[in-house]
């Protein structure tokens, strides 16, 4: 035990301290909850594995083929499936991914490819057979038809396909080698005619699979998408049936849901420990330890990242605002729009990986109780390795993007939306966060094997384990391979990462947080992290087929991913209703406390975390989730609302929160810029509320409406998106972008500036291990018949 | 034309309107939230206890944020098309946002962060 916990600390794993799970006394800790709560979890994550399993199988065995050639009706060759290949790398390299979309999947300033193709070709074969209903229905007939030979690998184009193939070719030659920079990209953007001709084989692939029926099917490969009357594609009646079936699940789950609150409700969620007292101790009693002083850096690069993930932000939206000047200044010709995105996005994951793990290597030594030699410098080499990738991959994709680098090159191309970053810098990255799970390794060891492999150490560590785990998945989608496939390995990541694996790190750090404060008991934050992973994998494994009913995965992916991310909001109205009432464990310790708390703004922020998932999660994913809802939404405005309202407002909240944490014991209590955290507090929240509901969601339900009656093609031209009303939604939301910037961002600068400034008071190692005592962060006194 | 109204005014001030809705339910989960579960006589007590009584103040916040919005957007409206009719409109949903704003400000003054400062600190 913990020597100075107060009398009377009673036998049993029930009454131990919260301030850390300690070391050194050599015994065995059993489990501290029933062994049921294992077997549940386990079986949940199981059953979700398995499943993706068999989805991964049909991925690869039921994605729609890449013709080995293409033929005109006398035979003469168009492309190849290399050419397919191939202009898939091109389509990637040039950045396009972050300006427009392919199959719905991308950026939102420029079309969708493969609906432009698409209309395009058919507005082409109509004109070509004399336009009139018999010349339409003749059109919907040749697109629909598949005459894709699956023995010889040869797929033929009709006289008119084949023309249209030709007449675009021409039409993206002349798109791609526009001078004039107004639509975003950059001057000249592909000129080389070979790849020209390839991109424009892969986005008549794209076309292709999108009109064509799946052999034995009346449905195109992807599930008639995009709606397109001249190629008779409309929701299917799968997309349909499941939406409704999906509904029915949201609500049978959120009932059962609150019969099973009613029922058990005592015994589930945060509750503040009762019977006890707690002195918190102030932050300049707190002694750190050298890698806990180091992460002062780490914090103050998250701070800067962070900061110039928003300037980026700002010029991609300005872009939007008024696509031909940034204020006079042609800036489209150094930084165009897709290079911006590009880096907005890669800039977002970076700064809140970066937070998480500094956050992770603070926490590590108070829940081991102590820092072993080393881990200072190991801190240095990760915070080295992540500063290299960043600027590395930065670079890289700078350089593609501006047509210096060879399409797929390892070191240089990769450019998948979300998974930008070359491939070496993803092996990179993976590589420091697998150094990261070793330096948690090296901290928890002892702890680990004293401990029941079912305690909140080991799912910590878990946990962590599986952040690099599931981001290397990331590697599986090669920039040449069938795009279907390339998707599919892509949403493990985006999807996996935030709406699984990230979400259930999260609870057991915030547990941890909390024990180590002394304010809730172990068992009790144990029995909420087995409650996440249960309700989390529940729907969010499966449910990352949500991202993919489009994307030429056979029916079954839609089916499952309609029916479990309808689950998926579940826990995130439970948690909302739980985050409401963990605010309630403060309460308590508060009054019985002899010092003040410390953590004033961290756990507001965590208030924010518990609104955001809620809103920008709950409300504003499930709006989208619905099949017959992405039919039409799928790359507009509504998923951009969603996507900035759970990012931002979820696990940017979240690094925020584990910032300010970390800070308030590096920075003396003298110093503690308390007026700030709460500036920075106001301005992000209210400046996030502005940006989703003065232009995010206004604009989304407008193009939505314009997606249903003018058509997909139309709600994603860019004379729709540059249209008076559009243009005035864009300049609406300048004050919140403003304020977030000024108000949220700066003063979290300056706050993280004084973190490095003082970084903390150390504490004297042992003279003989060479480790350093972790700090405890409260005293907790327990009455003598603590339960 | 919706009766004598464009369709972008009717729009623009019914999406107001609806901002003034939200607004008004998230103040009223804010006197939920800033009430501790289960606490009978305690929740009359004026202040409740930290965090809730920020937690309250959180949500009345951001309300209040809403209220402004709402007001912004039939702002630019009407001066994009100063028409009579959808000045009309526009002073209606103006008037009711005032209303709303005052009301609701008015609650979040009422509403302290209620953090415990100790004595023994200067700030
Ligand atoms: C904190 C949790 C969440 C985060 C951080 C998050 C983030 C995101 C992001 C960044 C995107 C855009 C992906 C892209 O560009 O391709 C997205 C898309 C999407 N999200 Fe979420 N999400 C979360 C939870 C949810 C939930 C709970 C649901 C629904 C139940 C949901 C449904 C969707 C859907 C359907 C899309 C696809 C939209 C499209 O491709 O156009 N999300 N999400
Ligand atoms: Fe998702």
């Amino acid at each position: 035990m913990i020597p100075g916990t107060g009398p009377g600390t009673g036998p049993g794993p029930g009454a131990r301290t919260g301030t850390g799970t300690g070391t050194g006394t050599g015994t065995h800790r059993g489990l501290l909850v029933s062994r049921r709560w294992i077997q549940a979890a386990l079986l949940v994550a199981v059953f979700g594995f398995f499943v993706m399993g068999l989805l991964a199988v049909r991925t690869y065995t039921a994605h729609p083929p890449v013709p080995r050639l293409v033929a005109d009706d006398a035979g003469r060759p168009l492309f190849t499936g290399r050419d397919v290949a191939e202009g898939q790398r091109v389509f990637l390299a040039a950045g396009l991914m972050q300006y427009g979309s392919v199959l719905g999947h991308g950026g939102y300033l420029g079309p969708d490819y493969t609906a432009d193709y698409l209309r395009r070709a058919a507005a082409f074969a109509l004109r070509a057979h004399g336009g009139g209903d018999g010349a339409r229905e003749q059109v919907r007939q040749e697109f629909r038809a598949n005459r894709y030979d699956p023995r010889s690998g040869v797929l033929t184009y009709t006289r008119a396909q084949a023309d249209a193939f030709a007449a675009l070719t021409e039409h993206y030659r002349a798109y791609f080698a526009d001078p004039r920079t107004d639509r975003g990209l950059r001057p000249r953007a592909i000129t080389d005619p070979a790849r020209i001709h390839r991109l424009t084989a892969f986005l008549s692939w794209t076309a292709w699979i999108a009109s064509a029926e799946r052999p034995g099917e009346t449905y195109s490969y992807t599930n008639d998408w995009p709606a397109e009357p001249l190629v008779g594609n409309t929701p299917t009646a799968d997309t349909v049936v499941w939406s409704v079936v999906s509904l029915i699940a949201l609500l049978a789950g959120i009932g059962a849901l609150f019969g099973a609150v009613g029922r058990w409700g005592g015994h589930l969620g945060w509750r503040g420990r009762q019977a006890a007292s707690v002195d918190f101790r102030s932050p300049d009693e707190v002694a750190l330890t050298p890698a806990q002083r180091a992460t002062a850096y780490f914090f103050l690069v998250v701070v800067l990242l962070f900061l110039a993930q928003t300037l980026l932000g700002g010029a991609t939206e300005h872009y939007r605002a008024d696509l031909a000047s940034f204020f006079g200044l042609n800036l489209a010709e150094l930084l165009p729009f897709n290079l911006a995105r590009t880096w907005h996005l890669q800039l977002s994951l970076f700064w809140v990986v970066a937070a998480f793990l500094g956050a992770g290597v603070f926490l590590a030594p108070l829940m081991a109780g102590r820092e072993p030699r080393g881990q200072k410098a190991l801190a240095w080499t990760l915070l080295a390795a992540l500063a290299v990738v960043a600027c590395g991959s930065l670079i890289a994709e700078g350089l593609s993007i501006h047509g210096l680098v060879a399409p797929g090159n390892f070191w240089g191309s990769q450019q998948f939306e979300w998974l930008d970053l070359p491939r070496v810098w993803q092996i990179l990255l993976t590589g420091g966060m697998t150094l990261w799970a070793v330096m948690m390794w090296r901290v928890l060891r002892t702890t680990l094997r004293s401990d029941s492999r079912g305690n909140l150490p080991s799912m910590f560590f878990l946990s962590g384990l599986a952040i690099p785990g599931v981001y290397a998945v990331g590697l599986l989608a090669r920039p040449g391979d069938v795009f279907t496939v390339t998707d599919f390995w892509r949403f493990w990541v985006v999807h996996l990462w935030v709406e699984d694996f990230l979400e259930l790190f999260t609870t057991v750090m915030v547990a941890y947080m909390f024990v180590q404060l002394g304010v809730v008991r172990e068992r009790v934050a144990l029995v909420v992290v087995y409650l996440d992973v249960i309700l989390y994998s529940a729907g969010g494994v499966i449910g990352t087929m949500h991202h993919v009913y489009f994307s030429g995965e056979p029916v079954e992916h839609l089916a499952l991913g309609a029916f479990f991310s309808a689950m998926e909001v579940v826990p995130l109205t439970f948690l909302t209703v739980e985050a409401w009432s963990f605010v309630r464990l403060g309460a308590r310790q508060q009054a019985e406390s002899r010092t003040p708390f410390p953590h004033r703004w961290a756990v507001m922020f965590l208030v924010a975390v518990g609104f955001w998932n809620f809103l920008g999660a709950g409300v504003f994913g499930f709006l989208i989730n619905l099949p017959v809802v992405s039919y039409y939404e799928i790359g507009t405005g509504l998923t951009a609302n969603h996507a900035h309202a759970s990012m931002m407002g979820v696990y940017g909240m979240l690094a925020v929160a584990f910032c300010l944490f970390a800070l308030r014991y590096l920075i003396p209590s003298s110093r503690w810029p308390d007026k700030w955290a709460k500036v920075s507090f106001w301005s992000l929240n209210v400046g996030l509320a502005w940006m989703c509901f003065a232009t995010l969601l206004p604009l989304g339900l407008m193009q939505l409406y314009e997606a249903v009656s003018a058509g997909y093609f139309e709600a994603r031209s860019l004379a729709y998106l540059t249209g008076r009303a559009v243009t005035m939604l864009e300049w609406l939301r300048l004050p919140g972008d403003l304020l977030f910037i000024v108000g949220g961002v700066l003063p979290l600068c300056w706050i993280a500036w004084l973190g490095v400034r003082h970084r903390g008071r150390e504490a004297a190692p042992d003279p003989v291990t060479g480790a350093t005592p972790a700090p405890r962060l409260s005293d907790v006194r327990e009455p003598v018949d603590a339960s | 034309m919706i009766g004598p109204f464009t369709a972008e005014a009717v729009l623009v001030d019914g999406y107001a309107a609806g901002l003034l809705v939200v607004a008004r339910a998230l103040d009223r989960l804010a006197g939920r939230v800033a009430r501790p579960p289960g606490s009978g006589e305690e929740s009359r007590l004026e202040t409740p206890p930290w965090p809730h009584s920020e937690a309250g103040r959180f949500h009345r916040g951001i309300a209040l944020a809403l209220v402004v919005m709402a007001a912004t957007l039939v702002i630019a409206e009407v001066v994009r098309r100063p028409d009579r009719t959808g000045i009309a409109l526009a002073a209606a949903t103006l008037a009711a946002a005032a209303v709303t704003g005052r009301r609701l400000a008015g609650r979040l003054r009422a509403t302290p962060a209620g953090f415990p400062e100790p004595e023994c600190q200067d700030k």
